[in-house]
């Protein structure tokens, strides 16, 4: 459940704690993800140095297969696709390429493609929301946290992302600060 | 005293200010045209303006009051990484540009972080060329006071540091701006602008100080006068496809030249007077890529002046 769109931060510095609360917001919102990321705090201390991020991740869309972009009927060519959602074409005919090779796949025009072969093609998926949603969020926080934290651990699922950078090997203790954050917001 | 001021009007008829310019002993020092649109960046003698304006006024056109023209500011960011850019690194640098500024963007190879934040020998040598140098830093107080001036404390042209939280002073900085800090949208508000056109009027403010210190101990030669002698007897300048084939400096110049093939060239420039070029100037080559600076020699070293 969405309990707040806020971004809380918490830090020492009380005056940096502001500047990168707008940060958040403006970067978020920027990259589209301000409504698929919600709930987030953010721990940041420059004189540990850390930068602690969990936030909740919201539901995404369900995976695409083929059978929701295209039609299979079989002709004397081969077998046809006849295109209904255009929007995955690149996607569907990367999965082709892979399958077949590029020579056994014909684009006759933009709703149509012919591939070279007589059986029928498994109905696979070619797009997965959540991977792209999950690479836009870990997209999003590496923006937000200080360009020097180049050590890194994250952990994201389909229902949070806990994200801890630092310029320092990562301590234990600062795992542990950010299960509790975890578990205060009961995951 | 000359005037620095920016023309922005038609293409049709502006030679007619560039020769008015040049008839009132003034300088053109970078023409930029863009479509049908042309931007002059010009030097005026102060008691000629009213005449300048009064062309522009003809010709459609408008003068605005330029204060950083003929002075090469480099802009510093930690990294060209998105963390700086295009906001607030390029927002900056382009309002420099605006008020007539050369700039440059600089962005360090070893700026970001704590424990690592150390400039190289050449960024360092490229900082020195330029007359001011403006750093870039984040939001946190401790890091910008405690830090990161292990970046510019070596440096020898004036600093000015801008960053997020209010402070009134960092040390070996000129000044320090706060308010901006990282940010990942552009300036908008009003407010905003104000600091912009702080940051213009301290660096404006560091770079007259900076001029006071020359008029003790005058140069041999004005710049633009050597750039003018240099322009004519060097025609290769002006096929140089750089908008500013000559970027000029309060103390010199860098000419967009290759070093090696131009050396002799440049040291044998002569003046009606009688020395070369290389009796009031030094030439060496830039840290940038294979360009010439030069700098011009002070009275007191030269033992004259032209």
């Amino acid at each position: 459940m969405i309990n707040s769109e806020k971004v809380a931060v918490e830090s020492p510095d009380k005056e940096g704690a502001r500047l990168i609360e707008e940060l958040t917001s403006d970067i978020l919102s920027d990259l589209d993800v301000a409504h698929s990321l919600y709930n987030i705090r953010i721990f940041i201390d420059p004189d540990e140095p850390v930068f602690i991020l969990y936030g909740k991740l919201a539901i995404s869309l369900p995976d695409i297969k083929i059978s929701d972009v295209a039609t299979m009927t079989h002709t004397d060519d081969g077998l046809k696709l006849d295109i209904k959602n255009e929007r995955y074409v690149n996607d569907l005919l990367d999965k082709l390429v892979e399958r077949y090779g590029k020579a056994n796949i014909l684009q006759l025009d933009r709703y149509t493609v012919l591939v070279a072969t007589d059986d029928d093609i498994p109905d696979e998926t070619i797009y997965e929301p959540t991977t792209e949603l999950k690479r836009k969020v870990i997209d999003s926080i590496r923006r937000v946290a200080p360009e020097g934290y180049r050590i890194i651990k994250h952990d994201i699922t389909d229902d949070y992302v806990l994200f801890i950078a630092s310029e320092e090997p990562i301590k234990q203790e600062w795992i542990n600060q950010g299960r509790r954050l975890l578990k205060e917001a009961g995951l | 005293m000359l005037e620095p001021l920016m023309y922005t009007g038609g293409v049709y008829r502006h030679d007619e200010l560039m020769e008015l310019v040049e008839d009132l002993g003034g300088h053109l020092l970078q023409k930029n045209v863009m479509q049908l649109e042309v931007v002059l960046l010009i030097l005026v003698p102060a008691d000629d303006i009213s005449e300048v304006e009064q062309k522009a006024a003809e010709l459609l056109g408008t003068i605005t009051r330029a204060p950083l023209i003929g002075t090469e500011i480099a802009v510093v960011a930690p990294s060209l990484a998105y963390h700086h850019m295009p906001h607030p690194t390029c927002d900056i640098a382009e309002y420099l540009r605006r008020n007539g500024a050369k700039t440059n963007i600089i962005g360090l190879a070893r700026g970001v972080g704590r424990r690592a934040a150390q400039l190289t020998k050449s960024e360092r040598g490229l900082i020195n060329e330029h007359d001011l140098a403006l750093f870039i830093l984040g939001d946190f107080l401790s890091c910008i006071t405690d830090v990161k001036y292990q970046l510019y404390e070596d440096l020898d042209v004036p600093i000015i540091v801008t960053g997020g939280p209010e402070c009134d002073a960092v040390p070996y900085a000129y000044a320090y701006i706060g308010g901006i800090g990282r940010r990942a949208k552009g300036f908008h508000r009003e407010s905003e602008f104000a600091i912009l056109d702080s940051i213009v009027g301290m660096i404006g403010k560091a770079l007259d100080e900076r001029r006071e210190e020359l008029e003790k101990d005058p140069l041999s030669v004005s710049p633009f006068r050597l750039m003018d002698e240099i322009t004519q007897q060097i025609p290769q300048v002006g096929e140089s496809l750089s908008p500013t084939p000559i970027t000029m400096h309060l103390d010199g110049m860098r000419i967009k030249l290759p070093y090696d093939e131009y050396y002799e060239r440049i040291r044998n420039v002569k003046f009606i007077e009688g020395p070369t070029l290389s009796d009031v100037a030094e030439v060496r080559p830039s840290f940038m890529r294979e360009y010439l600076i030069l700098k011009i020699k002070t009275k007191s070293v030269a033992g004259f002046a032209l």
